[in-house]
């Protein structure tokens, strides 16, 4: 892969970049996650701690981390972002509310909306 | 192992050999989820793998963690959640046209379906089976 550099964003961080073909595995990634951004053992069970990681893809949708194949998410990913809770609920709300007021606009793509504490999207 | 995303000249888009991940959108949720269609092996299969993926983003309609289902009124747990809610599940078959979910045989529904979206029922016009979105909505992209 030619450029295997991949850009992660967390709101209230800095952003950081990671090579993506140094890990073989979900769990690789997001342990390293993990340590980069000072929240170890947050991003391994997000049921348990509602810290949650999202990627846009080439399509720009945003995807919950996890559910493709390894591999496969590798070819997709554009850039990550790491969700706290509050984030995730922050995201929800926005999306439920502007999707209201749109009208049937795909919101879900429409991330410059995005208020300011969720960090930037669009760039 | 995961299938190899190889186009093809007629479709940019296109995977050769079994690529069965479809992602799901529900409007209004926060991200959307990847299933793989090849591990279900029906409508059921698939609306329980669904109601467990989305059930928390309907929280707000009904109250409660989990989702309590409606009294018997269809085998789909999730046909149950969107039934009489403002939702309609909905998909995008290989010809590009928006179509709702349960028609047709379950194999010729994983044989045709690129992507599928939980859809707000207020954007779905027309009445019955046949409905036309009232915008692009994006999915037909």
């Amino acid at each position: 892969m030619q450029n295997s550099n991949r850009t992660v964003y967390k709101s209230g961080c800095v952003g950081r970049s990671l090579d993506i073909s140094r890990f073989n595995s979900y769990h690789e990634l997001r342990r390293e996650l993990g340590q980069m951004f000072g929240i170890e053992g947050l991003l391994e069970d997000p049921q348990r701690s509602g810290w949650q990681l999202v990627f846009v893809d080439r399509e720009n949708d945003v995807l919950l981390l996890g559910d493709d194949p390894w591999e496969a998410f590798v070819n997709s990913v554009w850039y990550i972002k790491i969700l706290s809770p509050e984030d995730v609920q922050q995201l929800g709300k926005h999306e439920v509310e502007s999707y209201g007021q749109n009208s049937g606009e795909k919101v879900q793509r429409d991330l410059s909306g995005l208020p300011p504490s969720m960090g930037s999207f669009d760039f | 192992m995961a299938a190899k995303n190889t186009k093809n000249e007629d479709n940019p888009n296109a995977t050769v050999g079994s690529c069965s991940y479809v992602k799901v959108s529900m409007d209004g949720a926060p991200y959307l989820r990847k299933v793989d269609l090849k591990i279900y092996s029906s409508y059921l299969d698939l609306s329980l793998a669904l109601e467990k993926m989305f059930g928390s983003f309907t929280l707000g309609q009904y109250g409660s963690h989990g989702v309590p289902r409606r009294e018997g009124s269809s085998e789909s747990p999730l046909m149950d959640l969107l039934n009489g809610s403002e939702y309609v599940l909905t998909y995008e078959d290989k010809d590009g046209d928006l179509m709702l979910v349960g028609d047709v045989p379950w194999g010729m529904f994983t044989g045709s379906c690129k992507r599928m979206r939980i859809m707000k029922s207020s954007d779905a016009i027309g009445l019955g089976k046949h409905f036309v979105p009232r915008k692009n909505l994006g999915i037909l992209d």
